[in-house]
């Protein structure tokens, strides 16, 4: 059924009241009425944003927290129908809105990004493996991997630091954010470019370690071969126990 | 049949060319990938090194070592006791850890799982108010609208 165009206006006009605070004359309601009614909206959107973010929340003073989320609810235009995932849609106002550089903390985003990416990983669609065995030549044999993951570079390490000590390491971060299999659990690697590397051409190109290591030694010959078939296969170790690479896969080619 | 996926990498060409020199010509240096833990406790104890403004490293501690917040302790309580604990008697920073387990909350299943509009504490205006209930228990609980205190300014 269609809204009467007075009932659209009073909606309109309602919601206007409670996104921004500014008063617009709802017909029919009482002060005090609509300031609670814009205290709760409003909290509802705080509470789902400080849960999301409490790590930001403890590094941005009250009044730039507030500023922010009042911001964002005034301001956006929410795309998505579902409340969890507004926390993303916060991050995007953030950066579109460049927090970052009005309050001085260049690691805003990338904290943002850290804390959204958590929620990220741990609601994202199953992706089933392909068959696996447990036991394999971890040089010579494919790798199966855990696709529940997600692989993002980070320019201050938010992930290791305190916000503001993470301004005196810039750099490049690979943060592994990943979701074990059977209990679901969300876990973080912080990964160097070189097993960042190995990781890509496992899960994307589908080589195995010994091939990878070969083509690296076409680019430059001086890299020392046991030592990094020796780093390799801790690394593989490693991404074995923690689930991320689930085993070796049960293809012609192993 | 053999898939191959198309994602592009993350790695730019200089970044590969860095590692591999890195690797190349500094034997000390060789990269390692460091296990992080689960969400919960990576939040826990950033948490904690921000609300200390500490330049420690996450699970960094060094041998003997005590978090920040173990350093303030001692340094009102003279734990005798503390000061003696030497290196190989536990992992190191562990203490830390254990509080960080204690914690422990559950951010992704509070908030991503079933979270609703309405959900969580209403009526709190103030942020100290949320940030209590966000870094402490209260976080955690999945309060639903009516279980909450409604309308406590």
């Amino acid at each position: 059924m269609l809204y009467s165009a007075k009932t659209y206006d009073s909606q309109q006009r309602l919601s206007r009241w409670v996104r921004t605070g500014e008063n617009a004359d709802v017909p029919g309601t009482t002060a005090e009425g609509l300031k609670q009614y814009r205290r709760l909206f409003r909290n509802n959107i705080n509470n789902t944003l400080t849960q999301a973010y409490p790590i930001s929340l403890e590094v941005l003073s009250n009044e730039q927290w507030n500023k922010m989320v009042d911001g964002f609810y005034a301001n956006h235009d929410a795309q998505t129908p579902h409340v969890w995932k507004l926390p993303f849609e916060f991050y995007q106002f953030a950066r579109e809105s460049d927090y970052a550089q009005k309050y001085g903390f260049p690691f805003l985003n990338d904290l943002l990004y850290f804390e959204w990416l958590e929620i990220d990983v741990y609601t994202m669609p199953n992706k089933y493996p392909e068959p696996f065995k447990e036991n394999g030549d971890a040089m010579n044999d494919l790798i199966e991997v855990n696709r529940e993951y997600s692989l993002e570079r980070l320019e201050y390490p938010v992930h290791l630091y305190a916000a503001k000590e993470s301004l005196n390491h810039k750099g490049n971060y690979f943060l592994l954010t990943y979701r074990t299999p059977k209990d679901f659990e969300v876990k973080f690697l912080d990964m160097p470019p070189l097993h960042v590397l190995f990781f890509e051409k496992i899960s994307n190109e589908r080589l195995t370690a010994s091939q990878i290591i070969d083509q690296l030694l076409v680019q430059n010959n001086e890299i020392p071969k046991e030592q990094l078939a020796q780093n390799i296969l801790g690394f593989i170790q490693t991404m074995m126990e923690e689930k991320v690479f689930l085993g070796f896969s049960e293809n012609y080619l192993n | 049949m053999e898939k191959k996926n198309t994602k592009s990498t993350i790695l730019t060409g200089t970044l590969i060319a860095g590692a591999l020199l890195t690797f190349s010509v500094n034997a000390d240096a060789r990269p390692s990938t460091r296990v992080l833990g689960s969400g919960a406790d990576v939040r826990t104890e950033i948490i904690e090194l921000n609300a200390n403004s500490s330049s420690d490293k996450l699970f960094e501690l060094k041998c003997g070592e005590k978090p920040a917040t173990a350093k303030k302790a001692d340094t009102k309580t003279k734990d005798a006791k503390a000061a003696e604990a030497k290196c190989g008697e536990g992992k190191c920073g562990s203490d830390d850890k254990k509080a960080a387990a204690v914690k422990k909350d559950s951010k992704t299943n509070a908030k991503a799982a079933e979270a609703k509009c309405g959900e969580g504490k209403c009526g709190s205006d103030t942020k100290k108010d949320t940030k209590a209930s966000t870094s402490k228990k209260a976080k955690t609980s999945e309060a639903k609208c009516g279980e909450g205190k409604c309308g406590a300014e």
